[in-house]
């Protein structure tokens, strides 16, 4: 009866606790977003840049979309490889013995449980949102492109500072082309294109929604914290030659 | 150019007579590399693609894979008849960046799994962006060759996958130029020949039709036009012949170097000079020195014409010096003298 108790008190004050961590988070964004670049951004370490601006996105975001954003907006640039080390790291920081309060991990697919390496999240969102179903790919590339597209924006606003406000400018131009958008020099209407965004995520999201979630529950019943976080690492390959009595595709 | 995946295999269908260009395949590293290794010097003339073409090539690919594929839904939307925006598009680079083999396996494993599904009636993507294929060339040294087609398109009509790839040659009318279409027909050849074989590993009653897709780029921009749907049975057959000319040359390579590396037998390959092999071939000049004195530097007309001919005995046929050993070389030789008759009359008057 007493372990009862303090299990719901615990999970009471773990609640409590999550809730203060979330508006400290928010807090400090929102006030690192009002500091100029410079001052703070390019000596951080890119897993915290990246946690934060998947935090800010509050969708995962693709690397190729984060290392043109970060180019602009903190003035670092960040090579293609890059993103393939701190994969790396953080699996190896997670099989270490020091936890961390929050991972990068990746997206997962559906079906198996794979990693989709391109896509990063945080370890501390639901596990839907991290799933890839058959339109999610769409899903997130249009909500990476509204997410640039408001950062132009805000900088435009001034409620946001930029390193470099002109070319970020035109990565969200970019955004807006490869969806599909009508883009003309000189032009920015970043709340047509956003409106424009939103409704092309609507068609889409709750047919998606439903999918990840159930998937959702498969995968977490399946995949073990490790897995969950990184993609399993099941499906060896045989490849031609690699056993004398090869005989291919056998999986 | 490359001597490895499908490059490797096109270039085998386009000279199989070339056992140098086996040894290559089968050599470790790059081409340049080679040519150092047998040449014992570096290889100081131009070579490669021209930057502005690839940058050109990795724009097009570019523009085409961003926004979910947004492009290439629209291009194949009314090809497969359906609403671009239904399509659904995977690209595997998304699932696992990088050239490295280790990203090329885990890739090969994805693209079998869709493969399986799609076999097995469960959804699968209408197009994979970067899927990996494999041919085997098994038993022996190089027993595979990684082929990556640029997609793999879901064809209603055929019920199959059908290997597609991206060109940014720009093209009017989507029309192309003979030569540059011969070329990617090859390369969509081995891309088949590679899916056909994963196919044939989950279900040998499956037929995937000799076809493939090539998507080229308009003249304005960086859009693709609509695909075009090729027939390449012959280009198939090629490749074939291609293949089974690598099983030779690496045969003989194998029975030559006991264990050494493959460039250290090169002398005791034969070459097949062809004009091709200036413009796409590093040991061209090499190879051209082998054949000199002989007709085939002259060129493929002359190789094909006059045969295996020392150029001195070509010049004893005309002069009348030697006699014909048979009826092949009477021909010559007559054909010879009223040419040399005739330039002497032009020259007279």
């Amino acid at each position: 009866m007493d372990e009862s108790i303090d299990i719901d008190r615990l999970r009471s004050e773990e609640a409590e606790l999550q809730r203060k961590l979330d508006e400290l988070r928010a807090t400090r964004i929102a006030l690192e977003q009002k500091v100029k670049p410079q001052s703070r951004d390019k000596a951080r370490p890119l897993r915290d840049l990246v946690l934060d601006l998947v935090q800010d996105a509050g969708a995962p975001l693709n690397s190729l979309l984060l290392a043109s954003v970060i180019r602009p907006l903190q003035g670092r640039t960040i090579p293609a490889t890059r993103f393939g080390t701190l994969s790396n790291d953080e699996a190896k920081s997670f099989d270490s013995s020091r936890a961390r309060p929050v991972y990068l991990c990746h997206c997962l697919t559906h079906d198996q449980g794979q990693a989709v390496k391109r896509f990063w999240a945080r370890s501390d969102w639901p596990l839907p949102e991290r799933v890839m179903g058959p339109m999610t790919g769409r899903i997130l590339f249009l909500q990476g492109a509204a997410w640039t597209i408001n950062l132009a924006r805000l900088v435009e606003a001034g409620e946001l500072v930029a390193d470099n406000p002109e070319v970020l400018k035109y990565v969200a131009a970019d955004q807006a082309r490869d969806a599909g958008l009508s883009v003309k020099r000189g032009e920015f209407p970043y709340e047509a294109w956003l409106a424009t965004i939103a409704d092309a995520i609507d068609r889409h999201i709750g047919e998606d929604r439903a999918l990840r979630e159930t998937a959702a529950v498969v995968l977490a019943s399946r995949l073990d914290d490790r897995e969950r976080l990184f993609g399993t690492r099941k499906g060896l390959v045989s490849l031609p030659g690699s056993t004398p009595s090869w005989r291919s595709a056998i999986e | 150019m490359s001597v490895k995946g499908s490059t490797a295999l096109v270039r085998l269908a386009g000279n199989p007579d070339c056992e140098i260009l086996g040894a290559m395949v089968l050599q470790e590293g790059s081409e340049k590399r080679f040519f150092e290794r047998v040449v014992g010097e570096p290889y100081d003339r131009e070579f490669g693609e021209r930057q502005s073409s690839k940058r050109r090539g990795a724009q097009f690919e570019r523009n085409a894979y961003a926004g979910d594929g947004r492009l290439l839904r629209e291009a194949f939307a009314p090809m497969l008849g359906r609403d671009a925006d239904a399509l659904t598009v995977r690209n595997l680079i998304d699932d696992y960046p990088g050239s490295k083999d280790d990203a090329r396996v885990a890739r090969l494993r994805i693209t079998r799994g869709i493969l399986r599904d799609s076999v097995a009636g469960r959804a699968v993507p209408d197009i994979i962006i970067q899927p990996q294929l494999l041919l085997p060339t098994r038993p022996g040294p190089k027993p595979y060759f990684f082929i990556a087609p640029d997609l793999l398109v879901w064809s209603p009509l055929a019920g199959t996958y059908l290997p597609g790839d991206l060109k940014s040659f720009i093209v009017r009318e989507n029309e192309v130029a003979a030569s540059d279409l011969a070329r990617v027909r090859l390369q969509l050849g081995a891309q088949l020949l590679a899916l056909r074989h994963e196919y044939d590993q989950i279900d040998q009653s499956i037929v995937v039709p000799p076809s493939g897709m090539l998507l080229f780029s308009k003249p304005n921009g960086l859009a693709p036009h609509a695909p075009r749907v090729e027939d390449i049975g012959g280009a198939i057959e090629a490749v074939r012949i291609g293949i089974a000319a690598f099983l030779r040359h690496r045969q003989k390579v194998n029975d030559l170097r006991a264990g050494a590396e493959p460039y250290t037998v090169v002398a005791d390959l034969e070459p097949h000079f062809e004009d091709a092999c200036l413009s796409s071939c590093v040991m061209a000049k090499w190879c051209r020195q082998r054949v000199a004195e002989h007709v085939a530097d002259m060129g493929d007309v002359a190789g094909n014409v006059l045969g295996d001919m020392t150029m001195q005995r070509l010049l004893d046929l005309m002069s009348g010096s030697a006699a014909p050993s048979d009826d092949h070389e009477a021909i010559i030789a007559e054909q010879l003298r009223a040419l040399a008759d005739q330039h002497d009359e032009e020259q007279a008057a």
